[in-house]
């Protein structure tokens, strides 16, 4: 349904969390990047990887991802973000129309909201 | 300080006040003493005037009764009453004296003792003076009379007018009136030479004043009490002074004011006799050390005399009080600024000490001691900050409670979710038959997590040390503690990588029981780790190795589990470390590296025996 060498960003500092994302979005058929527990390495895989879409944990670490979505948006790559907090304390009202999926996201809402995501983007 | 910095700027005004002040007042002090010198000068000028021009005055008078015959010249016994009233009309004259070229003589005299003395030769070749006391009316008290020798043409009142043809003035002589030779003046003689018509000397009438009258006037003066006013000839001969300086040396000679004991009128006289001078000479002298004053004017000039008039007032006995009230000013000043400084110190304590108290308190609460109540002094600002600053920290303090309330309870809920999890794990491994292992493997996963969260919530931000982690994930895989052999320094984890560390730990140790070291009766891990950090400044990494000692050689299985999958991956990911698993004939070995910004550096405070003072992760 996509090109093969076209790959989502998954950004996720937890690592059990982030396999688990990578075996789901993998079960649901995309093929993925990463996964990527930092802003540098995010930025490592958009320099290598052809990147169609991404998920972005929100809080990773001692940083945030607000600088990941921001190139995001300057390279016109759609995503949206995953977050663990009932309220995102994060400068994100330039993201106000990405759409926010809370933890734990079981696999029927990740195939909706990748759905969602890639179609608004075609 | 502040007070200082206002105090000194006010004293060096008030001492330059003082000081210009000071300045101003010698110089109008010095011209008020000048003036006051010439006011006395002039007093004693007039005062002189009026006695130097007396003897004159008498002698004309008398030249004229002796012309006229009131005076007869062939019977001077028949002088004394005319005499005895020109006397005492005239107070200041001492004597009125008649001398006959032919050797006769007579007087009328004031002596010292205070007594009229009527003095008389007849003959003039005898060399015997008859002398008799006068009663007040001027009569002659026969019986008091005496003779002494005497002498007409040897006195220099006779002399001097004789030799010169004209009337004239003596030397000033010692003079000792009557027989109270205790008492002595100087005396000055005015004689005035008769001649009859031919040009022959008739006699000299002369007239005496004594300056004993003049010294009493003198004495009158106000020149202070070191001031003396003298009158002296002009070749430094005392006449008077307004002081009690003897007028003899005791040789019955007049002194000499160069010679006398006291230093101050010895220098008069010696600058009496260098002022040539028939003007008024006004300076500041100093003798000894000490300024005076000093002034010389003539006086007697018209009456023929070479007199000077020398007054010397120490310039202190004007200035003395301009330097008290100096000394005082400047002492004023001093204790004005003590006192400024002393209050604005006060002041500024006042001032400061709320702001004290406040730091104090702030630091307290700083320090987490949200109860601490902040009392500032009494004033309304201070008691208004005071109030706000109190409010402040109690709703911070209240909000902290609250935010430990949610705290306890979240971490209540997680700790129950978990237990929960937990339960329905090990429900869902009894009821199974087919993957039991896995099953197991979760519930013990699950269960080092809960463990290390348990662990974590009791630390709080402390940390958790390594040693306890590994126990803790260790603990449901072995028999005994011995079995796992730990060594190295007390290093506390944070909570993220500690999250990361209990999953490898209980990975290891549930590979250990299931396939390992801990699934044999005497097996032996060996976990250790080091400091490694060669700049000192925290950028290194903790060394840790995991070693089956005594263990069974792996098979595939133990070798490509997910577990040791899992290792290699979340150390990297998740706390950029490194992680190795190899395997040797004994069994595993693990070794991984881990930078120390997972590990929180304790500081001196929190610990005993630390030897960094920037602080230090391990504590032995």
């Amino acid at each position: 349904m996509t090109e093969q060498n076209e790959k989502l960003l998954v950004v996720e500092d937890t690592f059990l969390i982030a396999m688990q994302l990578q075996i789901d979005l993998k079960s649901l058929g995309y093929s993925v990047a990463g996964p990527a527990p930092s802003v540098e390495r995010a930025f490592k895989l958009l320099d290598r990887e052809t990147i169609k879409a991404a998920l972005l944990d929100v809080h990773l670490g001692n940083e945030n991802s607000i600088p990941i979505a921001n190139k995001l948006t300057e390279l016109d790559i759609p995503f949206l973000f995953i977050t663990g907090f009932e309220r995102v304390q994060v400068d994100s009202k330039q993201f106000d129309n990405h759409m926010l999926l809370r933890k734990p996201i079981n696999l029927e809402q990740l195939d909706t909201a990748m759905h969602k995501l890639l179609e608004k983007n075609e | 300080m502040a007070p200082l910095l206002i105090g000194i700027p006010v004293l060096a005004l008030g001492i330059w006040l003082s000081m210009m002040w000071n300045h101003e007042s010698r110089i109008a002090v010095a011209e008020l003493a000048h003036e006051k010198i010439e006011q006395i000068h002039e007093l004693a000028a007039l005062k002189i005037h009026d006695m130097t021009t007396m003897p004159p005055m008498i002698c004309e008078l008398n030249e004229d009764l002796i012309r006229d015959g009131d005076l007869d010249t062939s019977d001077l016994r028949s002088w004394h009453p005319r005499l005895f009233d020109e006397l005492q009309a005239f107070e200041m004259l001492s004597s009125i004296t008649w001398g006959s070229e032919d050797g006769r003589g007579l007087w009328v005299a004031r002596y010292a003792d205070g007594n009229f003395y009527f003095d008389l030769k007849e003959n003039g070749n005898s060399t015997v003076m008859n002398e008799w006391r006068l009663n007040e009316n001027g009569t002659i008290i026969e019986h008091t009379m005496h003779r002494f020798e005497w002498d007409l043409f040897s006195r220099p009142w006779y002399a001097t007018p004789k030799s010169r043809g004209e009337a004239s003035w003596t030397e000033p002589y010692l003079w000792a009136g009557g027989d109270q030779t205790d008492k002595t003046t100087v005396g000055v003689s005015y004689g005035l030479p008769l001649y009859r018509e031919d040009g022959s000397l008739i006699g000299v009438i002369d007239a005496d004043f004594q300056l004993g009258d003049l010294a009493e006037f003198l004495k009158t003066i106000e020149t202070g009490r070191d001031g003396v006013v003298i009158l002296s000839t002009d070749d430094g001969l005392l006449l008077a002074a307004s002081n009690e300086i003897p007028f003899s040396d005791g040789d019955g000679v007049l002194q000499h004011l160069s010679t006398a004991d006291d230093v101050v009128i010895a220098q008069m006289g010696v600058l009496v006799e260098e002022t040539v001078s028939s003007h008024d000479v006004s300076e500041t002298i100093t003798i000894k050390n000490k300024s005076y004053y000093m002034h010389i004017s003539p006086v007697g000039e018209e009456q023929g005399l070479d007199w000077q008039l020398v007054t010397i007032i120490p310039t202190n006995a004007f200035i003395g009080n301009i330097e008290a009230h100096f000394r005082q000013s400047m002492f004023l000043s001093i204790a004005a600024v003590i006192f400024v400084v002393i209050i604005a110190s006060a002041m500024a304590r006042w001032l400061l000490n709320p702001l004290s108290t406040l730091i104090s308190k702030l630091k307290l609460v700083g320090e987490g001691h949200l109860d601490t109540k902040v009392q500032l002094g009494t004033a309304k600002e201070y008691v208004n900050l005071g109030a706000a600053i109190n409010e402040m920290t109690s709703s911070l303090h209240a909000s902290q409670s609250r935010e430990q309330f949610l705290r306890r309870e979240l971490d209540h809920r997680v700790k129950n979710m978990l237990a929960e999890i937990l339960a329905l794990c090990r429900q869902a491994a009894d009821r199974s038959d087919t993957d039991r292992k896995l099953l197991d493997d979760l519930v013990s996963q699950v269960a080092s997590l809960t463990g290390v969260h348990d662990l974590l919530g009791k630390r709080g931000a402390e940390g958790l040390h390594l040693r306890e982690l590994i126990d803790s994930c260790s603990s449901p895989y072995v028999q005994s503690n011995s079995q796992i052999e730990k060594e190295g320094p007390v290093a506390f984890i944070k909570p993220n990588a500690a999250m990361c560390l209990a999953l490898v730990t209980n990975e290891l140790a549930n590979n250990a029981r299931k396939y390992g070291a801990l699934s044999i009766e005497n097996g032996l891990i060996r976990t250790s780790w080091s400091i490694d950090d060669p700049n000192g400044d925290y950028s290194g990494v903790l060394k840790w190795t995991w070693e089956e000692v005594r263990g069974v050689a792996p098979d595939g299985k133990y070798k490509n589990g997910f577990g040791t999958q899992m290792i290699e991956a979340i150390i990297p990911y998740e706390i950029s470390g490194t992680a190795s698993i190899d395997f040797n004939s004994n069994g595993l070995l693990f070794t991984a590296t881990i930078p120390l910004n997972c590990f929180i550096l304790k500081n001196e405070d929190d610990d005993g025996d630390e030897d960094d003072e920037q602080g230090t992760l391990i504590n032995d």
